[in-house]
């Protein structure tokens, strides 16, 4: 069996680069949490069905709606870290190693003859800035602390594109002063060229391709 | 008693592969089982740090120390070195780091340098 490459399994690196301890580490949480969430709407699901055999209909009831909001958390999770896609639509950039300073032209292609089935279309170059902070918690049982790793931008630049286009090619600059591509063990950087579909009150669908940035 | 120390370095800025060279004074002395001097890049946020990669003078002294002791170093920055950056969440940076290792918590004395971005 083929194993995963670290591209399949750390999608905001280009070939050839290695993903840092904090990128390892989010993966690893974020699949833990899904398995954990999914463990406990299954626990909720055997709930319901003893509290049918015991003939408790309200309870079941109760057990069910448990379930599905567990399962609508993995799901939520699982989407989170796997944003929904654009299919027929392909990206490309002028190369995956750029230095600040320099320049990035993306070809946007329609792969199907159909065309491409999004109300707008954006393209965009962005940076992404990971950091960790402590999350602290307080219940009666006491204080319990966790280490977080939150994503804000660190750099974004999106243009509306002509969707019924079936190939254009925009430019992009990366600033000088912005930053480079770093993976770190509590904060990292990582660029992107990116086409999403913005929806309202949905997750975008989108498409990325990472590049690497040298100061 | 922990020791402490005033680091001096002939400037701030360097370029990716030239020496930090740099000099460490004993101000106050005191117990410590040996001196050493680091050459690190690190990470900072709110909450936690860590370094990324560094390079290691070598024990420059062994035992207790006295005041008016000096320590001569010179570190080598990696070819490669990244330079600093920072954001209001994060900043990653150089830094020269005289580290006591001592019993108990040990004594350090930090200046951060800058590395200029590669031409």
């Amino acid at each position: 069996m083929a194993s995963a490459t670290p591209q399949t399994r750390y999608p905001h690196l280009p070939p050839g680069r290695e993903p840092g301890p904090q990128s390892r580490r989010s993966r690893q949480g974020s699949r833990i949490a899904v398995v954990l969430v999914g463990i406990v709407a299954v626990g909720f699901l055997g709930g319901a069905v003893y509290s049918i055999a015991a003939g408790v209909a309200a309870l079941a009831a109760v057990f069910v709606a448990m379930a599905a909001g567990m399962g609508a958390l993995a799901w939520w999770v699982h989407r989170r870290a796997n944003p929904p896609g654009l299919p027929n639509l392909e990206l490309t950039p002028d190369g995956d190693e750029k230095r600040r300073g320099d320049s990035v032209t993306v070809t946007v292609r329609v792969a199907s003859p159909d065309g491409l089935d999004v109300e707008r279309l954006e393209l965009g170059l962005i940076c992404t800035e990971r950091y960790d902070y402590e999350q602290v918690t307080r219940s009666r049982e006491g204080t319990q602390r966790s280490r977080q790793t939150r994503e804000v931008p660190a750099h974004e630049d999106w243009r509306e594109v002509d969707r019924s286009a079936p190939e254009q090619t925009i430019s992009f600059d990366i600033p000088g002063p912005a930053p480079f591509s770093f993976e770190g063990d509590c904060v990292s950087y990582a660029w992107r060229v990116s086409a999403r579909e913005p929806r309202a009150r949905r997750m975008d669908r989108r498409v990325d391709r990472p590049i690497w940035v040298q100061p | 008693v922990s020791p402490s120390f005033e680091l001096s370095l002939d400037r701030d800025r360097f370029r990716p592969g030239e020496t930090v060279n740099g000099n460490v004074r004993v101000v106050e002395g005191g117990r410590s089982r040996s001196v050493e001097v680091f050459l690190n890049y690190c990470e900072r946020t709110a909450d936690y740090s860590a370094v990324t990669r560094g390079v290691a003078s070598g024990p420059l002294h062994q035992g207790d120390l006295q005041p008016g002791q000096s320590f001569s170093f010179a570190l080598q920055l990696p070819p490669d070195a990244l330079p600093r950056y920072s954001s209001s969440n994060a900043a990653i940076y150089w830094e020269v780091d005289v580290k006591s290792d001592e019993r108990g918590i040990d004594t350090h004395e930090r200046r951060e340098i800058e590395v200029e971005p590669p031409p």
